[in-house]
């Protein structure tokens, strides 16, 4: 009898197994092509060149030799990366205080228009970005200078014609669009908070400041720290919204990184020509070998130091 | 007590300015929308004469003329072909239904077995997804593109599909959550009654979480709809409405130069999925939060 359901027991496993490896290989397999083969492949790319006769041959360090050389050539660099830190720097504190600034007061007071909030604040995410940055711009570059003309009997260019206001009205449309999403996930997380915890808090006299800095955001602060490392590890990656607004022919002045990246490629790939795209590998792995060990540090520094849900 | 409590925050000074900058806030992200869809319909003229105002007249044609000029070239074997609204349309729900169906069902299929199958390999899989999304890649479309050229999906819906199959993202955690916290008595006695694993997922399990299989693949639909990128990186030949919205906002055509053109050019694009996110908020926004779904 035991030997039975042994048996039967090891026929279910068996079965458990086969099903399980049939559920599993396709998407594996997907993921080998196109995660494992895609980055390896990139790695290897970075240290190639490609010549349109012989295609693409093996290049030692020349790719990067290169890219250090062109560092010191030509300018584009040095202003994207400070316009990568800059929309970084803006952009996530400005959204984070805002934000957790703004779920709290939606967590605490608008019990009643809780829902509206959460309806307005998610409907940027809905529209597509081509479709919001077009709006943006029309508005910043035809209404605003026509209502400043109106009031003020002014003569002004538009925010993103003018390039002495086009780098702050990026960073202002980057905050401005970003941080509704936010504002959901601190609220969902806000409203996991135990009722309990809060009314123990209550019966201490906290006030509503006190409970922010005491109750929620040490109790938030996992939901914080996982936006935070999204930012940092997309330091690199952030178009900052530019190809919306001025396709691949934004002035040089405005670049990031991450659209530079973004439009050499695409180019490239437009063009048929493969040739520029080992040094775009060479420059991506290079960033990723600065943004992991940033990334991994941070979370450590605020899991050490950050405020401890105890 | 509670009320007490809430009626002493009510006077604090520093609540009244959170809340007066949020109404602000709010403000202000409705404004650029609603003049948005009243200057689309203006003339050139009465736009530049009364920017703010309501049309004087309602010209609902700019969105035929609108439609006309998302027209764009491509080149195919047989020479360059004009590309029409309808077939950007039809391309927009093919890549958009096929790519948010294939890669949330093989989300789900993959959680499903993480989450309910004891193995090594599951623990394996669900590590992967975490690694995955903490792992800052940089620069990796160059390799990207070369791979999908290699493997003959460049330029092809079905190559498209084929990439957004995988599994990985916040989406898996989503479904792993849901499948982790499903009672498994219902699984449990229909093996008793002698039925095949693949029997219980198709006819127990799937129907249970389809709310949340519903809601994600709504949310990778507005995505994909919303998506030009991918069109811009691997699929130049095959135009999405999105694809063609960044060539009409980019172009200097007369017909589409002035504000109200190219504002109706984006509630073409706009005005669709939000009357989707409109009828759906509740399962969008309902559903969904960072711990999971509710069932």
């Amino acid at each position: 009898m035991v030997t039975e359901v042994k048996k039967r027991a090891g026929k279910k496993r068996t079965h458990d197994r086969i099903f399980f490896a049939c559920l599993v290989t396709l998407p594996l397999i997907h993921f080998f092509v196109f995660y494992i083969c895609v980055n390896f492949n990139s790695i290897l790319l970075a240290f190639k060149s490609y010549n349109s006769d012989s295609g693409y041959s093996w290049a030692g360090l020349q790719n990067f030799k290169n890219l250090f050389s062109d560092f010191g050539k030509f300018t584009f660099y040095k202003k994207a990366l400070k316009n990568s830190m800059l929309v970084f720097l803006v952009g996530t504190t400005v959204s984070t205080v805002l934000a957790l600034l703004f779920s709290y007061y939606i967590y605490k007071k608008a019990s009643r228009g809780k829902n509206v909030f959460k309806v307005l604040l998610f409907m940027p995410s809905i529209i597509s970005s081509i479709a919001m940055a077009t709006m943006f711009k029309q508005f910043a570059d035809s209404a605003i200078p026509k209502l400043i003309q109106t009031v003020f009997h002014k003569e002004v260019q538009g925010l993103l014609q003018n390039p002495d206001t086009t780098m702050g009205a990026i960073i202002f449309y980057n905050v401005w669009i970003g941080f509704g999403v936010n504002i959901l996930l601190y609220l969902g997380a806000m409203n996991n908070i135990s009722e309990s915890v809060v009314e123990a808090a209550k019966l201490d006299g906290v006030t509503f400041v006190s409970e922010f800095f005491k109750i929620t955001l040490p109790l938030v602060f996992g939901t914080v720290q996982t936006l935070l490392v999204v930012a940092i590890g997309g330091i690199f990656i952030n178009q900052a919204s530019l190809v919306s607004f001025f396709g691949t022919t934004s002035e040089e002045e405005f670049f990031t990184i991450g659209y530079w990246l973004y439009k050499e490629t695409v180019k490239n790939t437009l063009n048929n020509s493969n040739a520029g795209l080992p040094q775009l590998s060479a420059f991506g792995l290079l960033l990723t070998f600065i943004t992991v060990p940033v990334v991994y540090l941070f979370n450590w520094l605020t899991k050490k130091f950050g405020p401890s849900a105890e | 007590m509670k009320e007490k409590t809430k009626r002493k925050f009510s006077l604090s000074p520093l609540s009244l300015v959170i809340f007066v900058i949020l109404i602000l806030y709010v403000i202000s992200l409705l404004v650029p929308l609603l003049w948005s869809l009243l200057t689309s319909v203006k003339g050139r003229l009465d736009y530049l004469n009364n920017p703010f105002g309501l049309p004087k007249k309602w010209l609902f044609s700019n969105y035929k003329t609108a439609a006309e000029n998302f027209a764009s070239n491509i080149s195919t074997n047989k020479g360059v072909r004009t590309v029409q609204i309808w077939e950007m349309l039809l391309n927009s729900l093919l890549f958009s239904l096929g790519s948010a169906f294939i890669g949330t069902f093989v989300t789900c299929i993959m959680a499903y077995a993480s989450a309910r199958f004891n193995f090594f390999m599951s623990k394996i899989i669900y590590g992967i997804v975490i690694v995955t999304m903490i792992l800052p890649i940089v620069g990796s479309l160059p390799s990207e593109i070369q791979l999908v050229k290699t493997l003959g999906l460049y330029d092809s819906m079905l190559g498209m599909w084929l990439m957004k199959a995988g599994f990985l993202g916040m989406h898996f955690l989503i479904f792993y959550g849901v499948f982790k916290v499903l009672p498994k008595d219902f699984s449990e006695a229909a093996y008793v009654d002698g039925a095949s694993n693949l029997a219980v997922m198709l006819k127990i399990i799937l129907p249970l979480v389809r709310n949340a299989f519903f809601t994600i693949m709504l949310i990778k639909f507005i995505d994909f709809w919303n998506d030009y990128y991918m069109t811009m990186s691997f699929m130049p030949n095959i135009k999405t409405l999105a694809f063609g919205l960044y060539e009409y906002s980019q172009s200097y055509k007369p017909a589409i130069s002035s504000a109200p053109m190219k504002l109706a050019g984006c509630c073409i694009l706009a005005v669709p999925i939000l009357i989707l996110f409109f009828c759906f908020h509740n399962k969008i926004m309902g559903n969904v939060s960072m711990g999971g779904i509710k069932e």
